[in-house]
């Protein structure tokens, strides 16, 4: 393959990074405030700065253009060691430019959104320096232009994450709940590791660049197992970041972190690492078809297991987690069924809305003083108008509503779908329908209906911090599907272009695959069947939650199954953690007691008793000690005269 | 035997009763008188030896070691006192301070 890219250099990409690092340090090691708002703002200009940089680099150099300048910051090298050789370097394409975007533009609107949130915290100079640290090592992960740089990134949103779910760790709930999430992270970890082992091993380079425009074309001779397995390390790596199948568990229990770091961290910029990665690399994966089965097929079981359970969910935030996790199995579908662009679409407008619904949650939990249970809250559009609206809006948008931002993605991962085959597509449609049934059910629970409750019947609307934020994230879930239309309204192409153009003139068309197009008949008739159901859903449990009452909870054997999550944690205990720790105390009982400290033990007695014995000769009196004297003389004169 | 040989076997007597009695003597002050029996002993066997060897090394040694063994002694028997006074025996068998 030509270079058909002039390559542009410039310094700037390594602020990007760099200023929400200075942002952490300064609030966490210097400034140390205990106010709210001066820490808030702190955090949130460096954010904001980032942002701006963003910005002038979209401007400079484009995004949806066909002939794009690559754009690289040659930092540093990082290490080089024999034929390893690992710069430190950021890349600016065009897919890496909206992602950046997503991430700096919501993460600044979270930032300001809990400056408004967090006003009762004790010393919130920790929070926001680790909500900075976060952005920082998130645009390691999004601008690193090789897979260690990415790693570093992954390995930092991991501890980030841990940080902020166990943030308020006077609970011993909250500390668990960070702990599950970092252990289930670092087992996809490894997954990651191997990958890098096996390019170290068999390719010899991790640039992006390089393994999509050597290895993906065939160029150069290593084997399509190698690369299956280095793609299998990744998906399983992204099963536990992106929490799919079977490393999902940790995102429910994530909600006990406070709601901004929800909203950021997972639904909107860590969760979707490892299908942006995944997008990254295409080429790579569209040359290995059999793993697009696998991992199709996983993300819809993910899809359809996290949508059940969230059908029964009392606390809000937990509708709201199982749902992340069913959203991001539609997005793995999409990678599976062969569409990348469908995947990425569904990546920012996702990063839109959930964020929206994660905060308006949060406005909520604020108003009715941290009672996060569904069934206590009731009648709240009257009381937080502003949040009902953008959180309407936020659901609207999720299901699918026509001409929403989730609606052009959905659809068009259905249309995806469809291309592929009627079992997959059917499927995902019946998921989509659990989706609108799910989500209209915690929106009628908490804004429709009488208030159940004290707190639900005194709640007030949250302050400006809190729904500027939200009206700004609505408008943006109207807006951001308009980048990628399907060709029977308004055809617009912007983003198919954008990702296209990043993968270095290499395409990314599936290997023995001829792409079937839709017409446009099937396109329409595909919408429509979309459309009835999900809104017949949505109308259907609007209607029936509309007069709920409290404590009212449903009941069953599917029911009882959905509401304890299929009870795979018990599983994964009885399975996993009962006989790991079985063996840890075996193995401590015999190895540790009997083995290790009887060893010492005797060693301790062996010097004891020769002690002991030795100490015999001791006898305090000048003429013993004369008799060893002469002794000792004597064999001395017989061993030099007679044996010598 | 001729008369060195006697002088130096007589020396070697000396010594070594000077020895079995400092290694069995139940007095200190007895035990003292044995260590200058060796002394003596020692000094009989370098004169000889100096004899021997028609050179004055040996004698001159001997008058070094008469000196010495005499200013020991006046320690010797300072330090008895003193241990007399502190504990009222002058047995070595009294003094185990170090066993153990």
């Amino acid at each position: 393959m030509d270079e058909v890219f002039a390559i542009q250099n410039t310094s700037l990409l390594r602020w990007i990074i760099l200023l929400p690092l200075i942002g952490a340090i300064l609030n966490g090691l210097v400034i140390r405030s205990k106010n709210v708002r001066l820490s808030g703002l702190v955090a949130t200009g460096f954010s904001a700065a980032a942002f701006f940089i963003c910005l002038s680099l979209v401007n400079t150099y484009g995004l949806f253009a066909e002939d794009f300048a690559q754009v690289i910051d040659p930092w540093f090298t990082w290490f080089s060691v024999g034929r390893i050789h690992v710069p430190f370097h950021l890349e600016y394409t065009p897919l890496t430019g909206i992602m950046l975007l997503v991430v700096t533009g919501i993460g600044t609107l979270i930032h300001i959104f809990a400056t408004g949130y967090m006003s009762e915290e004790k010393s919130p100079f920790r929070f926001f320096s680790y909500l900075n640290l976060f952005l920082a090592a998130m645009l390691v992960l999004v601008l690193s232009s090789n897979l260690v740089g990415i790693f570093l990134g992954w390995e930092g949103v991991g501890l980030c994450s841990y940080l902020l779910i166990g943030y308020w760790y006077e609970s011993n709930e909250n500390t668990a709940a960070g702990m599950k999430a970092f252990v289930t992270n670092r087992i996809g970890d490894l997954g990651f590791f191997v990958a890098l082992f096996l390019l170290a091993a068999h390719a010899g380079t991790f640039q992006i660049q390089e393994l999509i425009t050597i290895f993906a074309t065939g160029a150069a001779p290593i084997e399509g197992g190698i690369i299956l397995a280095i793609l299998a390390c990744l998906f399983w790596a992204s099963t536990g970041k992106s929490a799919q199948i079977p490393l999902y568990v940790w995102l429910p229990d994530a909600m006990a972190g406070p709601t901004p770091v929800s909203a950021l961290i997972h639904a909107a910029t860590m969760v979707t690492s490892g299908i942006f990665v995944s997008v990254r690399l295409w080429p790579l994966f569209a040359s290995q078809p059999s793993i697009l089965e696998w991992i199709l097929w996983v993300g819809m079981a993910t899809a359809w297991l996290a949508a059940l359970i969230a059908l029964t969910q009392r606390d809000i935030k937990k509708v709201l987690a199982y749902s992340t996790v069913s959203q991001l199995g539609f997005m793995f579908v999409a990678l599976g069924v062969g569409a990348p662009v469908a995947a990425f679409f569904h990546v920012v407008t996702h990063a839109f809305f959930k964020a929206l619904l994660f905060l308006g949650a949060g406005s909520v939990i604020h108003g009715m003083h941290h009672d996060q249970d569904m069934f206590n809250m009731g009648g709240l559009r009257k009381k937080m108008p502003q949040t009902h609206a953008t959180f309407l809006i936020g659901t609207l948008a999720i299901i699918g509503f026509p001409l929403t931002a989730g609606f052009f993605s959905k659809d068009m991962i259905l249309a995806k779908a469809y291309e592929h085959g009627p079992l997959a597509w059917g499927l995902l449609l019946l998921a989509a329908v659990l989706t609108a049934f799910y989500m209209l059910r915690a929106y009628t629970m908490t804004f429709w209906g009488e208030a159940r409750t004290e707190h639900a019947k005194h709640a007030h609307e949250s302050s400006l911090w809190m729904t500027i934020p939200l009206m700004l994230l609505a408008a943006g879930s109207l807006i951001v599907g308009f980048m990628e239309t399907p060709p029977i309204i308004f055809d617009i192409h912007a983003l198919q272009t954008a990702i296209e153009s990043s993968w270095y003139g290499v395409s990314g068309e599936i290997a023995g695959h001829s792409g079937h197009h839709l017409s446009h008949a099937t396109e329409w008739v595909l919408v429509l069947i979309t459309s009835v159901a999900s809104l017949g859903v949505a109308y259907y449990s609007y209607k029936k939650f509309l007069t709920v009452t409290s404590k009212e909870s449903a009941k069953g054997f599917a029911a009882e199954l959905s509401q304890n999550k299929f009870y795979v944690d018990e599983g994964y205990q009885l399975i996993i953690m009962k006989p790991l720790s079985a063996v840890a105390s075996a193995s401590w009982r015999f190895l540790d007691v009997v083995v290790i400290n009887g060893f010492l033990h005797i060693v301790r007695d062996g010097m004891r008793i020769g002690g002991q014995v030795l100490s015999f000769a001791h006898t305090g009196n000048v003429q013993t000690y004369a008799w060893y004297l002469a002794a000792a003389v004597a064999t001395a004169l017989v061993f030099v005269n007679w044996v010598i | 035997m001729d008369q060195l040989q006697l002088l130096t076997g007589i020396g070697i007597a000396i010594f070594s009763l000077g020895v079995l009695g400092f290694l069995t003597r139940r007095s200190g002050i007895i035990a003292l008188m044995c260590l200058e029996l060796m002394l003596n002993g020692v000094n009989l066997c370098l004169v000889s030896f100096s004899r021997q060897h028609a050179s004055a090394d040996g004698s001159a040694l001997v008058m070094l070691i008469i000196l010495v063994a005499a200013a020991e002694a006046a320690l010797a028997l300072a330090l008895f006192v003193a241990l007399f006074r502190q504990n009222g025996s002058v047995e070595l068998d009294d003094y185990r301070m170090l066993k153990g």
